[in-house]
């Protein structure tokens, strides 16, 4: 199965970082205007949080994995819960590749995938090189077209 | 291009220039009064030039909405200053709902919808057209889809672009296809209906509906309350002077009370609803039509059917009661209630709601696989959570001793009461996992979940979207995994997902391995014809009638007047 870019990582962390701060930012708040925490709390939740956030990113990138089978797209990811999913190319409508302005730091892309299903509406792949995004968008692309069924309803 | 009916033009124009009307009275009263920026005198001018903008606004709106049906696509023209041009195959248009208020009643107009399986609102909206335009509109949608469906089972052949006639001339086709009644609601169980259904909004009507009636609710307390034996008089005035035990006959008097008339309003609603409801088998669709005050009316098409879902709440499952649904791709249409549109039976016997959705779905109702033991200690663990959790909370508060103002500090007595609610909590573990199961059968999966409200989702094979395995930490360590069949159907907006929840690791695997591959082959197998023969036998067996003729009506069914041609005014 394949694995996604290692620098994904960097982008989870960076995300961590800002949801730490923000945490940060309410734990001051609190601080400043109802109870007394004390900047040795607000530091210690500072950090905790970022440090959570990390280790969650390097599971996270560890567990992710996704193949391109027969008649299916299958992917297996997810830390507190892991879930698997198949998305038979006969469901795919249509694919994306998409470059957030922090992913283009990064240097990496996502692709997307469209199904008519509701809780699979769309299923993402993150931390793809450009290139290979671009390529596996056109063979998602092939494999739907290719596949059998008349309506992908 | 066709413009829509111009009474429903005078509707919107007058409605627009009370809107934009009063908007510049109240500008006007705020610039004159608190901002005092021009004399009084501008409201009586920014009142009638805003009333005369509306107005105008509205013309030209009904001047700008034209549509058409041609070519094998419904196309729209709308908007004044944001024009919009919407162009949809009637292929893609899975339900056509017809809804006709009083008021609509009254000039013989009917509101189309339209709903393709993309987005999540309705995709064009005719308000107003004659009942016949609506009718024409509906059926002209469902001959399109046949002829279509006629010329992709042929081989190959693309199909005709302005006619689906020339195609669907090969067979005997009568102008109108053959209308076989499928079902009806009879009286008897419209009323049980009622007083099994719960409303929210019932309770919600009650509630905000005592301070208008305020002076009645108390009398009625009142009065029950001193039948009983309690005081005189209730008001809030005389509240603190109760003794303990009258306070709590008056509360459990409001209550029943309450209770009662949410009950009562509930299933007005629900008759209001559900009056006269009739399923037809036409075509390719379900045309299903109910309501006493407003009217809706609509097409469900077979071949856009995802799942079946059949629902038994509590009450019902007591008496041998079950409701059916049926799922489409798109918007859920229809009134805020939810499924009333695509309900195929509000209530009937058990086995009339199963043999209905057998036929739909071309297989038979399982017995369900159970779910491992162990997923039932899960859920009596889950469950006591929550208690134990409220306990632990106020065990530590009451440890805690934080000091109160006026001296001494807050304790809690009984912080341990919760716990008592364990055992409550187990045995909810054990009937949520009692009623939870799974079934994969010939043609279809079907998953079963829900205590208070037992449904019952059959999902055929090909219709499967994508198969989607979850399993979270606690899950993990039991060794357990939840399967979900997507589907494109929308009651998965309401957490309505067929899903195995629980079930051994192994078996969660076999599942989504059968899921997937089912999904293909049944694909590729998928022959239409059978679907038909087994509406046809539902339709025998349950009128005893060979299915192609017309059903009589029962006497004691509801008259429905297509046209407002009733003499008779609906009873409120």
């Amino acid at each position: 199965m394949e694995t996604i870019n290692p620098r994904v990582q960097f982008l989870w962390i960076g995300r961590a970082v800002v949801v730490g701060a923000v945490i940060g930012a309410i734990a001051f708040a609190v601080d400043r205007f109802a109870l007394s925490i004390g900047s040795l709390a607000i530091g210690a939740v500072l950090l905790v949080a970022i440090l959570l956030g990390t280790v969650h990113a390097v599971l996270l990138f560890r567990r992710w994995r996704f193949e391109i089978q027969d008649d299916a797209l299958y992917l297996v990811r997810g830390v507190i819960t892991q879930v698997d999913t198949s998305v038979p190319y006969v469901r795919v409508q249509h694919t994306d590749t998409q470059r957030g302005p922090i992913e283009r730091l990064v240097g990496l892309s996502s692709v997307v995938v469209y199904t008519a299903g509701t809780r699979g509406a769309d299923i993402r792949i993150p931390g793809l090189r450009p290139e290979r995004a671009t390529e596996l968008r056109e063979q998602l692309r092939e494999l739907a077209a290719e596949s059998e069924g008349a309506d992908a309803v | 291009m066709k413009r829509l009916h111009p009474i429903s033009a005078v509707g919107n124009v007058l409605n627009r220039a009370v809107s934009v009307g009063a908007f510049g009275f109240f500008a006007g009263m705020m610039l004159t009064g608190p901002l005092d920026l021009v004399p009084i005198l501008a409201v009586f001018v920014l009142a009638p030039v805003g009333a005369l903008l509306g107005a105008a606004y509205g013309v030209a709106r009904y001047y700008r909405f034209t549509y058409e049906l041609a070519d094998g696509t419904l196309s729209v023209d709308s908007g004044v200053f944001d024009r919009q041009e919407r162009a949809i195959p009637l292929s893609r248009i899975q339900n056509v709902d017809i809804e006709r208020g009083p008021l609509q009643r009254v000039f013989g107009l009917a509101v189309v919808k339209f709903e393709t399986a993309g987005g999540s609102a309705t995709e064009a909206t005719l308000n107003a057209v004659t009942v016949e335009e609506a009718d024409e509109l509906q059926s002209a949608v469902t001959r399109y889809r046949r002829g279509e469906d006629e010329t992709e089972s042929k081989a190959d052949e693309p199909g005709d672009e302005d006619g689906s006639d020339e195609a669907v001339g090969e067979r005997t086709e009568q102008r109108q296809p053959t209308q076989q009644r499928l079902y009806e609601l009879s009286t008897r169980d419209l009323l049980t209906l009622a007083l099994v259904s719960f409303r929210p909004a019932a309770p919600a009507v009650v509630l905000f509906g005592v301070p208008f009636a305020q002076e009645y609710a108390l009398r009625a307390l009142s009065e029950t309350v001193a039948a009983l034996g309690g005081p005189a008089t209730v008001s809030l005035d005389l509240l603190p002077t109760y003794s303990t035990p009258e306070l709590l006959l008056t509360g459990l008097v409001a209550a029943a009370q309450f209770v009662l008339a949410a009950w009562i309003l509930s299933a007005a609603f629900t008759i209001t609803e559900f009056y006269g409801f009739q399923i037809d088998y036409v075509g390719d669709d379900l045309r299903y039509r109910r309501g006493l005050i407003q009217e809706y009316s609509g097409s469900i098409p077979l071949s856009k059917i995802q799942t079946v879902t059949v629902r038994e709440n509590a009450l019902m499952r007591r008496f041998g009661y079950a409701a059916l649904a049926v799922e489409t791709a798109g918007y859920a249409p229809g009134s805020g209630s939810q499924d009333a549109s695509n309900t195929a039976i509000p209530l009937d016997d058990r086995e009339t709601v199963l043999a209905l959705a057998e036929a739909l779905t071309d297989a038979e109702m399982p017995e369900m696989q159970e779910l491992p033991k162990r997923s039932r200690r899960r859920y009596a663990v889950r469950y006591s959570l929550v208690p134990v959790a409220i306990t632990a909370v106020l065990a530590v508060v009451n440890a805690a001793a934080v000091p109160l103002p006026d001296g001494g500090s807050l304790s809690i007595p009984f912080w341990y009461a919760p716990l008592a609610l364990v055992p409550l909590a187990v045995v909810a573990g054990h009937l949520t996992w009692k009623h939870r199961g799974f079934a994969t059968l010939d043609r279809l999966f079907a998953a079963r979940s829900g205590v208070l409200v037992q449904t019952t989702r059959l999902v055929p094979y090909y219709r499967v979207q994508t198969v989607i395995d979850s399993r979270s930490v606690f899950q993990r360590r039991l060794s357990l995994a939840s399967v979900t069949a997507d589907t494109a159907s929308t009651a998965s907006l309401l957490g309505g997902d067929a899903t195995a929840y629980d079930v051994a690791d192994e078996t969660a695997r076999e599942l989504h391995e059968t899921l997937r591959s089912r999904l293909m082959s049944d694909l590729r197998a998928r022959a239409r014809g059978d679907r038909d023969h087994a509406l046809d036998e539902f339709v025998e067996r349950s009128t005893g009638e060979p299915a192609g003729s017309a059903v009589e009506s029962h006497e004691d069914e509801p008259q429905r007047g297509t046209d407002a041609n009733e003499d008779s005014p609906v009873e409120e």
